[in-house]
């Protein structure tokens, strides 16, 4: 008898323990993703600005308490170089339980790390680049890409100067990189499509601060309108130095690279009338404007252009590990074939992997700032244009 | 015509630009036998430096409106206390190494120089991106024959020539000049002849770091801007203009920065299709003078005894 009590005892205590076990709550599964951006670098401010955006849709996300993963993101470093970006990937994708990543603002380093995420099969998100190899020259299931190509804003851009304001003559300035180098092409062709006629094409270095040579050319060329396919700091200076040598009747073109408002800062008045044939405006929509809140509430430094696509490439990445859990391939597969909405609206992918939305705008600089076209002064009629003649 | 003049002063004014990031480069090597790599970057601290005064200043209510004197003033602060930061480097980095090879003093001067540039870009206020420098200079200028010659230029042009000169003076007139002609003749010999060679050595960080402060806060004042990471380039240029007119002498220094510059606007302005190549043929240049005279043009060559 004693020994049945003892039995019955000892299976009680193991059914109780059994049960407080199973009810315990269960931890839950760390998930690593990564982000990879210029964090240091003469485009750090572009980087951070994503990386702040990154980590903002994350932390909104994991805040809400429904969501099965613990998720930690790996932040790293690729410095606008191609090495330090293909490095990074190699970091990243050798790390087992990292399962996709939102990448890279150059295209150079976008076109360098493509291959390493195809090798290793993890999902890359690219929130910047605009080469269009980088998604349609291998169409790499991996890749997706969030944000517009540059040819279209060169196609933009086209259009406004020769059949909106009948700006035939053009100069061509373009930063030698593979950005600037790509931008001077695309423009050309959509310039010669057009009708326009190309008077010069000049190329500088990033980092450059004295244009002063080539802009003296210039004014001898007398063109109509000066496009420059490169980033902000030089487009401000030129444009700067432009107006010291007398070119200020002429139209300034520019393009993504150059939608920051350190653009204004830098060129001060002489940014008033430029135009840039830009992404998306997130002040154009209730949801883009919640994010400038919520971003400013926690951010000092600007989210630059690139912080929604950052924000939604976060989005995209955290609803595919939800979707199908933290395995590779099916994220791959999941990110590829399902839309996203989010602060840039419906993104949607095409057979490789670009979007075939974005939001292309053309913005004029108004008091320092890039203003959508249809949101300014100039639009209205209240003000002129500096340069029309 | 008006073409030929407004390259004629951009020459200049890049000239100018080069040559007083050279003197300093010309003073390193021309005493202590040192090419500091982080002069440029200490170029970028002066710029910087002005900056976080005119905020400092404007925080407590003093603006300028403009006036001479306030610009001066925040001026010679600046170069004091970027002349402050050679003695840190000095007593930081180059001092522990002075019986070091030359090679690991070098290799120091260029982590010295990173460093700086990440400090910078960590620290300031959005400090990865391009700064809005103060306005220096007067607007306007003088008119030759419908031309304008702005003040910038004027200013920027006769501030180089004087302080050529007032370097000169100091080195060959001055005892603290004798001293450091002695150090860069002969180290153990001075100091057997009672010359307090580390001093010396410090008032030569002092100076060139002062000089670096001024070619920094002209830089930012003629281009409205300045960046964290401008100093590497502005260095490389400033380096290649001394090693054009000659390593260790400060008259050599303008000479390789109207060469430099020569090259650059003759490349972008008359030659088509240049301007991408602006800088490959400076560095050719460079290359060319190191092969046939790397002495430098007014350099003395130098034997090494054994």
């Amino acid at each position: 008898m004693q020994k049945n009590k003892k039995l019955i005892l000892a299976i009680s205590i193991l059914l109780l323990i059994s049960f407080v076990w199973g009810c315990a709550p269960k931890e839950k599964k760390t998930v690593k993703i990564a982000f990879i951006g210029p964090l240091t670098g003469p485009n750090a401010a572009v980087g951070i600005g994503a990386k702040n955006s990154f980590e903002l849709k994350v932390n909104e996300v994991l805040e809400k308490d429904d969501y099965p993963y613990k998720i930690e993101v790996i932040y790293e470093d690729d410095a606008s170089d191609p090495a330090t970006g293909v490095s990074a990937a190699n970091k990243v994708c050798s790390d087992p339980d990292v399962v996709a990543a939102a990448t890279h603002w150059n295209s150079p380093v976008g076109l360098a790390t493509i291959d390493v995420f195809h090798k290793f099969g993890v999902a890359q998100v690219f929130w910047g680049t605009i080469h269009k190899d980088i998604t349609y020259k291998n169409c790499y299931p991996e890749v997706t890409r969030v944000i517009p190509l540059s040819v279209h804003s060169n196609e933009l851009a086209a259009e406004w100067a020769i059949n909106k304001f009948n700006r035939k003559t053009w100069v061509i300035i373009h930063d030698t990189t593979d950005y600037g180098t790509r931008n001077r092409d695309e423009i050309t062709e959509s310039i010669n499509k057009r009708g326009g006629v190309i008077l010069g094409t000049f190329g500088v270095t990033v980092g450059q601060q004295d244009f002063m040579a080539i802009l003296s050319k210039i004014k001898e060329l007398n063109p109509d309108v000066i496009y420059y396919g490169g980033v902000v700091t030089e487009a401000a200076l030129i444009r700067t130095q432009s107006m010291k040598v007398g070119l200020d009747k002429v139209l300034f073109m520019t393009i993504p690279g150059s939608q920051s408002d350190t653009f204004g800062k830098i060129a001060g008045k002489s940014a008033e009338g430029s135009f840039c044939s830009g992404t998306f405006d997130v002040n154009s929509t209730e949801i883009g404007r919640k994010f400038v809140e919520k971003y400013n509430a926690k951010y000092k430094e600007p989210f630059e252009q690139n912080g929604p696509y950052a924000y939604d490439a976060a989005g995209i990445i955290l609803q595919a590990i939800k979707a199908v859990g933290p395995d590779r391939a099916k994220i791959v597969e999941y990110i590829r074939t399902h839309d996203y909405e989010g602060v840039l609206g419906v993104t949607h992918f095409d057979k490789c992997g670009q979007t075939t939305t974005g939001g292309l705008t053309m913005y004029v600089n108004q008091d320092q700032k890039w203003v959508r076209w249809e949101d300014s002064e100039y639009a209205s009629g209240k003000r002129k244009l500096p340069w029309e003649k | 015509m008006d073409f030929i003049i407004r390259l004629f002063i951009s020459f200049l004014m890049l000239s100018c630009m080069y040559t007083l990031v050279a003197i300093g480069f010309t003073m390193y090597v021309g005493v202590i036998n040192l090419a500091n790599f982080s002069h440029g970057d200490t170029c970028v601290i002066g710029a910087f430096v002005l900056m976080l005064l005119y905020g400092f200043l404007s925080y407590f209510g003093i603006t300028h409106s403009g006036t001479f004197i306030y610009i001066l003033t925040i001026i010679i602060f600046t170069i004091i206390l970027t002349g402050l930061w050679g003695v840190l480097i000095f007593k930081a980095v180059i001092n522990p190494l002075l019986n070091s090879p030359r090679l690991i003093v070098l290799l120091a001067t260029v982590a010295t120089g990173q460093a700086i540039r990440e400090i910078i870009r960590v620290t300031y206020p959005e400090g990865s991106n391009p700064q809005v420098f103060p306005k220096i200079f007067p607007d306007g200028g003088i008119f030759i024959k419908n031309f304008l010659i702005r003040w910038e230029n004027i200013i920027i042009f006769f501030l180089t020539i004087i302080i050529l000169i007032i370097i000169n003076l100091f080195i060959n007139k001055t005892k603290i000049g004798l001293s450091m002609r002695c150090v860069s003749q002969n180290y153990e010999v001075s100091q057997m002849m009672g010359i307090n060679v580390n001093k010396t050595i410090m008032m030569v960080f002092i100076i060139g770091s002062a000089l670096a402060g001024l070619a920094g806060i002209m830089n930012g004042a003629y281009y409205r801007i300045t960046k964290f990471d401008i100093g590497s380039n502005l260095g490389i240029k400033g380096f290649s203009a001394a090693v054009i007119g000659g390593l260790g002498n400060t008259y050599g220094a303008i000479i390789g920065g109207l060469i430099i510059s020569f090259v650059e606007i003759f490349i972008s302005g008359l030659i088509k299709g240049g301007s991408q190549f602006q800088d490959l043929f400076s560095f050719i240049v460079v290359l060319i003078f190191l092969i046939i005279k790397p002495s430098g043009i007014l350099g003395e060559k130098t034997y090494e005894k054994v």
